[in-house]
């Protein structure tokens, strides 16, 4: 098979049908756009709230001391009334924890010594009205160096991007449905602006393969020009919003390696999209005579 | 080279469109089938280019029985049966030599391949001088050159026409008639249907009559209007047609032809140049 030859067939059918193949552009730009972001946000609210999962909200770094006064302390705290659960962090696991946080760090890592790192305990709470007595009670502990909460922004990071995880994905997904309808449409519109020279291809006996592959390809480069509009929309996008607005509490950085490998992952989305709005296209011409 | 063996085909279970076709058509051989409007001629080319698979029987072409050919074979199939239409089929956006190189592009052949076989197909059907014609801007029966062209450029082993001369006068029927025969005598097997008496009675070929979906007359060297049919019963003359014994069975195949039998070399063509009907 001539590679000229498919490439541009491929080239005329889009050429054809500029709107529609538009369209159908936009449909996967869109719906992976919102796939690529919902990735994104949500890799940012798990990053900035690493130390707040499981219904953790207050941490009481300790100071350093014998692992049996530790314990001791976080039998007292685990023993109070409005207390659910206290967990010991011990300084080897807060080390673990460092470096899996900064882990796309590894100079920030190799500057800091793990001794360093102070013991803690984490504390859930029956109920989070009563924050602040447990936050004065833990205070007045002579081993207690520290106490943090965490605040209702990152409360509300988390929550929030459970809403945009979930209200993304469930768009991208219904979006991406519509987004391959409309490939097999420009697909099929295609086919049939061009059933005549179909029927003369398959007279003379040019091979299925042949006749479809333009057509494929065609999908294929729909969904792989959307799906690349809708990393380097994301990309720039999410650069322009952690230099604009400052957050503050919420640590925007997301690593440069999760960005490139979630907008390869979209890319695959697009391509794979494109593959199967041109194959629900074809269809009707994959099942040869009756 | 075609052999038909109990060959039935019933359309959405109820038309009959041919019953029980018996025939052998050898390597070479030049037949017509002729017969009324719905008679099954049709269908009977249909059926020999795949277009349709038949309800019973086998066909054999060029050694494969195409009726239990799968799908994805049938284009090599119609690489060695080329097929001839009366409304031409021409691409209206593509010049003359355009659509004869197209049917070579699209089975894949070499662009040096292409540029060598599409000029030589043009000067046998006389068209060299318009080959950068849009098909709009040539007769009839220019057309219909340039369809016989497109059949021929891949030197099939079989040349289907359905109604050829069809869409034209009678004057340039001849000079396309002409055209088929040159092509058959360079070995091409050419199977016609036709309504046409006075070719079929000036040309004096094989003819096989068919009625209501039977084949009711195959001669040899045969006319339009055979002797009265007066039942179903084939009137066998000649030794071109397989007998059909008193029991009423199949005598074993008479000749297979091998499926990799070349096809005829471009050398074996005898060109006329300039002949061309149309002036």
């Amino acid at each position: 098979m001539r590679v000229e030859y498919v490439i541009g067939e491929a080239a005329t059918n889009l050429r054809r049908n500029v709107l529609l193949v538009l369209g159908a552009i936009l449909a996967v730009f869109v719906s992976l756009f919102m796939t690529y972001m919902a990735l994104v946000v949500n890799e940012v609210a798990h990053n900035s709230a690493e130390r707040w999962q499981e219904g953790i909200s207050i941490i009481a770094w300790l100071d350093d001391a014998d692992l049996a006064d530790h314990t001791l302390v976080t039998n007292e705290v685990a023993g109070w009334d409005e207390v659910k659960r206290a967990i010991y962090v011990g300084k080897a696991e807060a080390w673990q924890e460092f470096q899996t946080m900064f882990a796309d760090n590894p100079a920030l890592v190799e500057t800091v010594d793990p001794a360093s790192l102070p013991a803690s305990v984490r504390v859930e709470l029956i109920n989070n009205e009563n924050h602040q007595a447990t936050v004065s009670r833990l205070v007045s502990i002579p081993l207690v160096d520290e106490v943090v909460e965490a605040s209702d922004a990152v409360q509300d990071t988390l929550e929030a991007s459970r809403l945009l995880n979930t209200g993304g994905i469930v768009l991208g997904v219904a979006l991406g449905l519509s987004a391959v309808v409309m490939i097999s449409n420009t697909v099929r519109m295609a086919i049939y602006a061009r059933r005549e020279e179909i029927g003369i291809m398959k007279l003379v006996g040019a091979s299925n393969w042949f006749v479809r592959t333009p057509f494929l390809l065609e999908g294929l480069i729909e969904g792989l020009v959307g799906g690349g509009l809708a990393v380097l929309t994301g990309w720039f996008g999410y650069r322009w919003f952690i230099s604009n607005l400052e957050l503050g509490i919420i640590d925007t950085d997301v690593p440069q390696s999760f960005l490139v490998s979630r907008g390869l992952l979209v890319l695959a989305f697009g391509a794979f999209a494109g593959a199967i709005g041109s194959l629900v296209g074809l269809r009707r011409y994959l099942q040869e005579s009756d | 080279m075609i052999r038909l063996q109990g060959v039935s085909k019933v359309y959405d279970g109820a038309t009959v469109a041919i019953r029980d076709a018996n025939a052998t058509i050898q390597k070479g051989e030049f037949v017509f089938l002729v017969g009324p409007s719905g008679s099954g001629k049709s269908t009977l080319i249909r059926l020999l280019m795949r277009e349709d698979k038949p309800t019973a029987g086998e066909i054999w072409v060029a050694g494969r029985n195409i009726a239990e050919l799968p799908d994805w074979k049938v284009p090599y199939l119609r690489r060695s049966v080329g097929t001839v239409f009366q409304d031409f089929k021409l691409l209206p956006n593509k010049t003359v030599f355009q659509n004869v190189a197209f049917a070579l592009e699209v089975i894949g052949r070499p662009r040096g391949m292409v540029a060598q076989q599409v000029p030589k197909v043009l000067k046998l059907v006389g068209l060299s001088s318009k080959s950068e014609r849009l098909p709009r801007q040539l007769s009839g029966g220019e057309q219909q050159r340039v369809s016989i062209a497109r059949a021929f450029v891949n030197r099939p082993l079989i040349l289907l026409a359905d109604e050829p001369t069809g869409n034209l006068d009678p004057a340039t029927s001849v000079g396309i008639m002409r055209l088929l025969d040159r092509i058959n005598r360079t070995g091409t097997t050419v199977v016609m249907a036709t309504h046409d008496h006075a070719i079929v009675d000036a040309m004096r070929r094989r003819v096989m009559q068919l009625e209501r979906g039977r084949i009711v007359r195959d001669e040899s060297r045969g006319v339009y209007e055979g002797p009265a049919v007066t039942d179903a019963t084939p009137t066998v003359h000649g030794p071109a047609t397989a007998p059909v014994e008193a029991n009423g069975q199949q005598p074993p195949p008479v000749s297979e032809v091998s499926p990799e039998e070349p096809s005829v070399s471009q050398d074996e063509i005898v060109v006329t140049p300039g002949e061309s009907d149309e002036g």
